[in-house]
């Protein structure tokens, strides 16, 4: 193309005006997870002045957050191509108890940390094959797949505890202790987050990862390789799954059968607040990063408030429930101010 | 006779704003029994608005809308319902798993106090509809199954089930291939025979020309030109949609293919063993050609072949004299041939995205830094994004703008950006204009000539024969088989037509 048409007629682009309410709605599904942690944040420095905003509680905070993290961002590259996993939790779990149960059997660490990444791997890749080639719906594909890896996990097991204190306690060093001051956990969330955010957004992989969850079809006829995206997001998702799962058998200092199990749900929370973070309606590792901070927030300043445990299951659901439903009005109000 | 002329419904000042925006200011149409009122204007020039207002979707600022000459207000979708007003959108509210009979009789109630569903009746009522359209296809097929001009007749069937007395067609014919535009025109006659009043939305003039007794112009949210049949020409509606003198009448200026231009598409004997069978055409460096045909001739299908999007089962292609056998849509591209396709917003478009992420989808290597990281920024697909926005003449504030605040116009010249910033040879056009207001189709056009004009080779499908008219030559399909070339530019749509028809017919006897 060296030269084209004149313009035959210049006219301003318009710009549409919104309403107040809509604009409120607009804020909110752009800034509303934000909100609710800064509220939160003021309101547990009310309740445990304290004890809340120290050095040392932060810190914990951060601690918290960051096995969780690891999943959800994992989680957020799967949400981001327009799929589901609701297996991360299982494969959590699954990873954690075979690393633990072949540290007893005597098998180096390494090699048992690398069979327990290969789980995630192959777990990533059935999820994957299954959506992609034989376009099973994808709750379907990997709360079946799920479900294959809580029976792997119980054959393995028979249900039971792997702890592995006894016999290398050397494990529980990857996690427990610091660097710095700060909890080592930390440092590999900050990292892998860190990798994830740039696959994501600086990488073909990503790009192709965020145009198929857009528009499939037209990320194919525009040369996007679909199914390579979709596959390599379901096999990222699932070794974050399994990397937590292995972080939280050294911290506990056994393989639990059911330890990772949770993950599951707090993931999937904190990547739908964090579609109210900065970007209306769109999973992205900010996003998601910001929503596992908040949800922690809200276990940690409750938990110090002294508020029975089942208080933060209920805090989490309504979390959970409230992000989705702001984020989805939110979309709906773009949608129709076009 | 004072009831007859009390119009059906005399819908008078009617304004509507948005925040700030006057999407409607002051417009007054009136809706005769029995008369189908051509509704034109560009894509937001507030068409959709006035109808949604009559729909019950929008309620108005301000106005009355006045049925047999009683004021009514319609705030929801059951009102306009109950008035008999019925709406046939551009994306049919058809279910697809549905049948015909479904469909058509959806959300009417059943005569008995349980509302148990009365399939014999419904069956009956669908029937006698279908009779009455005249459709010759099953009633029992869900209608997924259905061609899309089917569908549009069930979509239409519904309206008429539900006793419709005002039906507004947006778009109708925009899927449809000739024939089927001849067909929809005998029953949109045969309805306003029965009474019924027909609000007639297109882009297409000549359809308004021929069917509108009486056309409303809209222009940025008001009324800008009333005529009745025979009190004006192309000109004026031209002028009053535009408010520029000139428009459609199509580029005088296209220059010849070089005689020693080199063959830069050749198609020979293909066949995909479905909807393909024989196609065979060339395509010369500098060259347009059109693939005339009815809808299901194949033409979509011989695209997809070329593309690498369907893979062909006999046949040869070559480009540039070296074979060209796609394995994927990733190959066709590699092979410098692209495609606009013929949804735009289902298959060229993430809607959800900036001008420049859809400019640049696919094409991140364009976007990426220097070796050795090679990460990708938005700030390399920055320059690409502002070349096709000044060269295509995108009307939008920046290249962050998401693809879906923009015209139909705006957003096809996104798509065309896309294949021009990846140095396409051979560029396939699937109804490259359609939904696309009079302006920015001058300006496809002219980008189109432009890469020809550069050396590039063009195959155009088009359900508009007047857009065919235009191309150097037309290659016409009929069933699947390339039947006849005719040289342009200016092979009229009768050429076509007879063709197409003697084929059709041929074709016909064949299998009786």
């Amino acid at each position: 193309m060296t030269q084209t048409a004149a313009s035959p007629q210049v006219s301003e682009p318009t710009v549409l005006r919104r309403s107040t309410g809509q604009s409120i709605t607009l804020f909110v599904g752009k800034y509303g997870a934000l909100i609710v942690l800064a509220l939160l944040i003021i309101v547990f420095t009310v309740l445990s002045p304290r004890y809340f905003l120290t050095v040392g509680n932060i810190v914990q905070i951060f601690n918290q957050s960051a096995l969780s993290a690891i999943v959800a961002c994992g989680l957020t590259l799967v949400l981001a191509s327009n799929q589901f996993d609701l297996s991360v939790g299982n494969t959590a779990s699954l990873a954690g108890v075979t690393v633990a149960f072949l540290m007893i059997k005597g098998v180096p660490i390494p090699i048992a940390i690398l069979v327990a990444l290969l789980i995630g791997v192959a777990v990533g890749l059935v999820n994957a094959l299954l959506v992609t080639r034989l376009n099973v719906n994808a709750l379907v594909a990997t709360l079946g797949v799920g479900s294959v890896a809580v029976g792997v996990n119980y054959f393995i097991t028979t249900g039971s505890a792997q702890p592995f204190g006894s016999v290398v306690p050397e494990f529980s060093l990857i996690s427990v202790g610091q660097w710095l001051g700060v909890p080592r956990n930390v440092y590999y969330m900050v990292v892998i987050v860190a990798i994830l955010w740039v696959i994501l957004n600086r990488t073909d992989l990503g790009r192709n990862i965020q145009a198929v969850g857009g528009n499939a079809e037209a990320s194919r006829l525009a040369g996007v390789g679909v199914k390579g995206a979709t596959t390599i997001a379901f096999v990222i998702c699932s070794v974050c799954a399994a990397i937590t799962g292995i972080l939280l058998a050294s911290v506990i200092g056994s393989g639990q059968p059911t330890g990772g199990d949770g993950y599951t749900l707090s993931a999937f929370a904190a990547a739908f607040l964090g579609t109210a973070v900065l970007r209306e309606g769109q999973f992205h590792i900010v996003g998601t990063l910001v929503g596992v901070l908040t949800v922690t927030v809200g276990f940690n300043g409750l938990a110090l408030a002294g508020v029975p445990s089942y208080v933060q299951f209920l805090f989490q659901g309504i979390l959970l429930i409230a992000a989705v439903s702001f984020s989805t009005v939110a979309r709906k109000m773009i949608k129709a101010g076009a | 006779m004072t009831h007859e002329q009390t119009p059906l419904i005399d819908a008078k000042s009617i304004s509507r704003t948005f925040g700030a925006v006057k999407a409607l200011t002051d417009v007054s149409v009136d809706f005769r029994r029995g008369e189908v009122h051509g509704l034109v204007g560009a894509n937001g020039a507030g068409k959709s608005t006035f109808l949604n207002v009559l729909a019950g979707a929008i309620t108005p600022s301000s106005g009355t809308i006045l049925v047999d000459g009683e004021e009514v207000r319609i705030h929801t979708p059951a009102q306009a319902d109950a008035l008999g007003f019925a709406f046939i959108h551009q994306e049919l509210a058809l279910i697809p798993d549905f049948n015909a009979i479904d469909n058509m009789t959806l959300g009417i109630k059943s005569d008995n106090p349980l509302r148990f569903e009365d399939r014999k009746a419904r069956a009956k009522l669908a029937r006698e509809v279908a009779d009455r359209l005249g459709l010759a296809f099953s009633l029992r097929r869900p209608v997924r199954e259905l061609s899309v001009a089917e569908r549009g007749m069930v979509a239409i069937g519904r309206a008429l089930a539900r006793d419709a007395r005002f039906i507004a067609m947006d778009e109708p014919t925009a899927a449809l291939s000739d024939v089927e535009c001849q067909r929809l025109f005998q029953i949109v006659r045969q309805l306003t025979g029965d009474g019924v009043t027909i609000a007639y939305v297109s882009h297409r003039l000549n359809e308004i020309e021929l069917l509108g007794d009486r056309v409303t112009v809209f222009k940025d949210g008001k009324v800008s030109g009333r005529f009745d049949r025979g009190g004006y020409d192309r000109q004026d509606l031209i002028k009053g949609i535009t408010g520029l003198a000139g428009g459609l009448e199509l580029r005088e200026s296209l220059a010849p293919v070089a005689p020693d231009a080199r063959v830069v598409l050749d198609v020979q004997h293909l066949s995909d063993g479905r909807r393909v069978k024989d196609v065979s055409f060339t395509c010369r460096a500098g060259e347009i050609l059109g693939l005339a045909g009815v809808v299901g001739a194949g033409r979509s299908e011989t695209l997809g072949l070329v593309f690498g999007d369907r893979k062909p089962e006999l046949g040869t292609m070559s480009i540039d004299g070296k074979a060209h056998a796609p394995s994927n849509v990733q190959a066709g591209i590699a092979a410098q041939v692209a495609l606009v396709p013929e949804e735009r917003r289902s298959q060229a478009l993430v809607m959800e995205e900036s001008i420049r992420t859809n400019i640049t989808l696919g094409n991140w290597k364009a976007m990426r830094a220097a070796p050795p990281l090679g990460f990708i920024s938005d700030k390399r697909s920055e320059g690409i994004a502002k070349r096709m926005i000044a060269a295509l003449s995108i009307k939008a504030k920046d290249s962050s703008v998401p693809v879906r605040t923009l015209s139909g116009g705006n957003q096809q010249k996104v798509v065309f950006g896309r294949w021009l910033a990846r140095d396409s040879k051979v560029l396939l056009l699937d109804e490259p204009t359609r939904g696309v207001d009079i302006g920015a189709r001058q300006q496809i056009w002219q980008t189109v000539e432009n890469f020809a004009a550069a050396g590039g080779a063009i195959v155009v499908v088009s359900s508009e024969l007047e857009e065919l008219s235009i191309c150097h030559r037309v290659v016409v399909m009929v069933e699947g088989r390339t039947v006849a070339e005719l040289e342009g530019p200016g092979v009229t749509e009768e050429q076509m037509l007879s063709v197409i028809y003697s084929h059709n017919h041929e074709a016909k006897e064949a299998i009786s």
